[in-house]
């Protein structure tokens, strides 16, 4: 006759039969099929483009916070984890299993979570390679967590709302379905741009409130206020959909259900709390603010030392950046040779942070006294992140084609900001101020054609204009002058050139 | 008495599965015979807590599985081989039977000698790691009942055993049965008579939901003198008592 006549178990005892069902769970999940598939979408999506990025935490990680890995992940981890849901009607075995004393509900949560560990595995174990990666090639600062930590979460939701699917829509057609419908709900997400979808980890589109930063984390600290708000929303779906798995009659007895149903309860709220907050969200320079859970201090600047290079008019940049220094310097330098040294030339060129939902460059400005010029670089997003309503045409190339070239810098970037530089020292308001602007511009390389990206003063920010063909015309002599004769006629003319006093037709 | 039926009936909308069932037994092996239909797998399923009964009194183990403490308790003292057995076919054998071990809240340490125990006894040792899906039809029973005995329960429901089973298997399987009656009650529905007479050690005759007979095998076969259908004594025992029930 059986010895068996346990009737409290100890916790031991729970604890090591836990954790051989989850062995046997874990090393026949179907979960573990999905993985290849899932890790070959992600190398053909998130890591081929982040790959393509320069190895900055911003531009690597910008697939991430856009969700374009967990949407790579999603479809399948619903599948499967629907499929693993499903298995017991599937395989007629819910009657067998049904007569057991375990709770259903306990061996429906470790196939949750067996399937959930290799989810994640895979997940981490891809978004790991990029980190890693970036990290060898030497990417400074910190690398930025939260769209790891979104992702995990999010695909623990995946997993425990593809099981809830498959246990309780019982059919051979739930796991494709389910897949397909993560797949349309994610896409919509993406495509909507509205303020609930700032709750799925897919809603950065440019053209939301969470428009991804190239610069994030640089020159302020990466904003916490949504992923927390989704990582609420998410875990309290994770919660809901497992509490969902407990509420049958077979999960056991009414204690169980009680959890269960206490358990659906607490994610519910958890997710509804998380909808609340999110409604009060507002886009910021630096990111999605949520009031209720926003820390001013997040709003305070990182504290950097930047890194200047030799020029004429030294250029400095936030030290994550110093790689491309060089290259910045070299192109900016034959325009700030022009001016160094003169009566309102910037003493400086510093890096800004990016301003605005479309970061543009257009917004340099001189300020301070003694005067700075301030631009904010647009380094490490792909051309297409450049384009947007009311923006310039896109640039030549890729991002780590143009930042790496001071030729391309000189052709796609100077002539943004050219105008700029120069009107702290000259103006922009008479013909003769214009006339030497476009000898100054010629002189140095920026042609009156590669000046058409730079903005009509109607529609400049800072509301500097760049010279006509007439202003080139007139300052052909001026720019045809050697270097010296150029800056010996700049340095006597200046105060009249200024004073608006001067004539077109008083150039060389 | 391990097992205490009183006045048992179970409906399915308008159909009577069983109507008034009234069963007491003790150790060893009870043969569940009847013809298709006659509700013995219904019999069998409210004793293996699947389904509850509409009226009537059980007591099973000396507990009611009404309830649901008692309905845990029963069930970790409970095996169960059903009519079709479901399975994971990505699980191997021992993978399986370990699995149910694990539902059955063996105390784990003991899980893996009771695994391989159970695995040999139904003769599945050189199949212990083939996965589920590469088994035949004659060792999926086998591994059905091998999850059905590795907590060895002290009630043992099997229901259609020796279905696919070939006559060697068959044979051995007896043996199996027999022993287990030794030690605990072992319920078995079947249309073979030939089972319960090499194998049980008490027979009842299920017809239309009733009890239409319950004795001893000989006592069955010798209600099949001067029966002329069937070939075997037995089998025109169960026929004459059959054919007194629909009369």
């Amino acid at each position: 006759m059986s010895t068996m006549t346990l009737q409290v178990r100890p916790p031991s005892v729970l604890r090591l039969s836990a954790g051989r069902l989850f062995r046997l769970e874990f090393r026949r999940s179907p979960m573990l099929w999905m993985v290849p598939l899932a890790a070959a979408v992600f190398w053909l999506d998130t890591y081929r483009g982040s790959m393509a990025l320069p190895p900055f935490w911003g531009s690597r990680t910008l697939y991430l916070r856009q969700g374009m890995a967990f949407m790579d992940f999603a479809p399948f981890v619903v599948g499967a984890a629907a499929w693993a849901g499903g298995r017991d009607f599937r395989n007629g075995i819910a009657e067998q299993i049904a007569i057991t004393p375990l709770p259903r509900w306990a061996g429906r949560l470790t196939a949750w979570l067996a399937a959930t560990c290799w989810a994640l595995a895979a997940f981490l174990g891809c978004v790991g390679t990029i980190y890693g990666i970036t990290a060898r090639q030497g990417a400074t600062g910190t690398p930025t967590w939260w769209p790891v930590l979104v992702g995990a979460v999010g695909l623990a939701a995946c997993t425990a709302v593809g099981i809830a699917a498959g246990v309780l829509i019982p059919s051979r057609f739930t796991a494709p379905m389910a897949a397909i419908v993560a797949t349309l709900v994610l896409r919509q997400t993406l495509r909507s741009g509205g303020t609930f979808t700032l709750l799925s980890p897919m809603a950065s589109p440019l053209w939301s409130l969470a428009a991804p930063k190239a610069d994030a984390g640089f020159f302020f600290p990466y904003l916490p206020d949504l992923p927390l708000t989704q990582i609420v929303f998410l875990g309290g779906l994770t919660f809901a959909a497992l509490g969902l798995l407990g509420l049958q009659p077979v999960c056991g007895g009414r204690g169980i259900r009680r959890a269960a149903a206490a358990l659906t309860a607490l994610g519910l709220a958890a997710s509804l709390t998380a909808v609340g907050l999110v409604s009060g969200a507002r886009g910021t320079d630096n990111g999605v603010v949520i009031p209720a859970i926003h820390n001013a201090a997040s709003d305070r600047p990182s504290v950097f030392t930047p890194v200047c290079g030799n020029a004429a008019i030294p250029v400095c940049l936030h030290p994550g950046y110093k790689a491309y220094l060089p290259n910045i310097t070299a192109a900016f330098d034959p325009l700030l040779r022009e001016i160094a040294g003169l009566p309102g030339a910037p003493v400086r060129v510093t890096q800004v942070a990016l301003r605005g939902r479309f970061p543009d460059l257009r917004t340099a400005r001189v300020s301070g006294e003694p005067p700075v010029l301030e631009v904010a670089f647009n380094i490490g997003y792909e051309a297409i992140m450049w384009s947007g309503p009311d923006l310039p045409e896109p640039p030549c190339c890729s991002s780590t084609a143009l930042w790496t070239s001071p030729a391309r810098i000189a052709d796609e970037v100077l002539p943004l900001v050219a105008a700029t530089v120069i009107d702290g020292v000259i103006g922009h308001q008479t013909a003769a101020q214009q006339a030497v602007s476009a000898a100054l511009l010629t002189a140095a390389g920026i042609s009156q054609s590669s000046m058409s990206t730079f903005p009509d003063a109607e529609s400049s920010p800072s509301g500097v204009a760049k010279p006509d063909a007439a202003a080139y015309a007139a300052g052909r002599g001026l720019a045809a002058l050697s270097a010296t004769a150029r800056r010996a006629w700049l340095t006597a003319h200046l105060a009249a050139l200024r004073a608006g006093t001067m004539s077109a037709r008083q150039l060389p | 008495m391990n097992v205490e039926i009183t006045g048992l009936t179970r409906r399915f909308g308008r159909t009577q599965a069983v109507n008034g069932v009234d069963l007491r037994t003790g150790q060893g092996v009870f043969g569940l015979l009847g013809p298709n239909g006659a509700g013995k797998t219904s019999l069998l399923r409210m004793m293996a807590t699947v389904i509850p009964p509409s009226s009537g009194s059980l007591s099973l183990l000396g507990r009611n599985p009404a309830e649901h403490r008692s309905r845990q308790e029963l069930r970790r003292r409970l095996g169960y081989l059903p009519q079709n057995l479901g399975y994971y076919p990505g699980f191997t054998v021992v993978e399986f039977v370990e699995y149910f071990a694990l539902l059955k809240e063996m105390p784990p340490g003991r899980v893996p000698a009771a695994v391989a125990a159970a695995v040999e006894r139904v003769g599945l040792g050189d199949k212990a790691k083939a996965k589920m899906r590469t088994l035949s039809g004659g060792m999926l029973r086998r591994a059905g009942i091998a999850q059905a005995i590795v907590n060895e329960p002290e009630l043992l429901l099997f229901d259609e055993p020796t279905a696919g089973l070939d006559p060697e298997q068959r044979v051995e399987f007896r043996t199996l049965l027999r022993e287990f009656g030794r030690r605990a009650t072992v319920i078995v529905s079947t249309h073979l008579v030939e089972d319960v007479g090499a194998a049980c050690s008490e027979v009842a005759l299920m017809h239309e939901g009733k009890i239409a007979f319950q004795g001893t095998p000989d006592e069955l076969t010798a209600r099949g003198v001067g029966h002329d259908s069937g070939d075997a004594p037995l089998e025109r025992g169960y026929s004459a008592v059959l054919a007194a029930a629909r009369a």
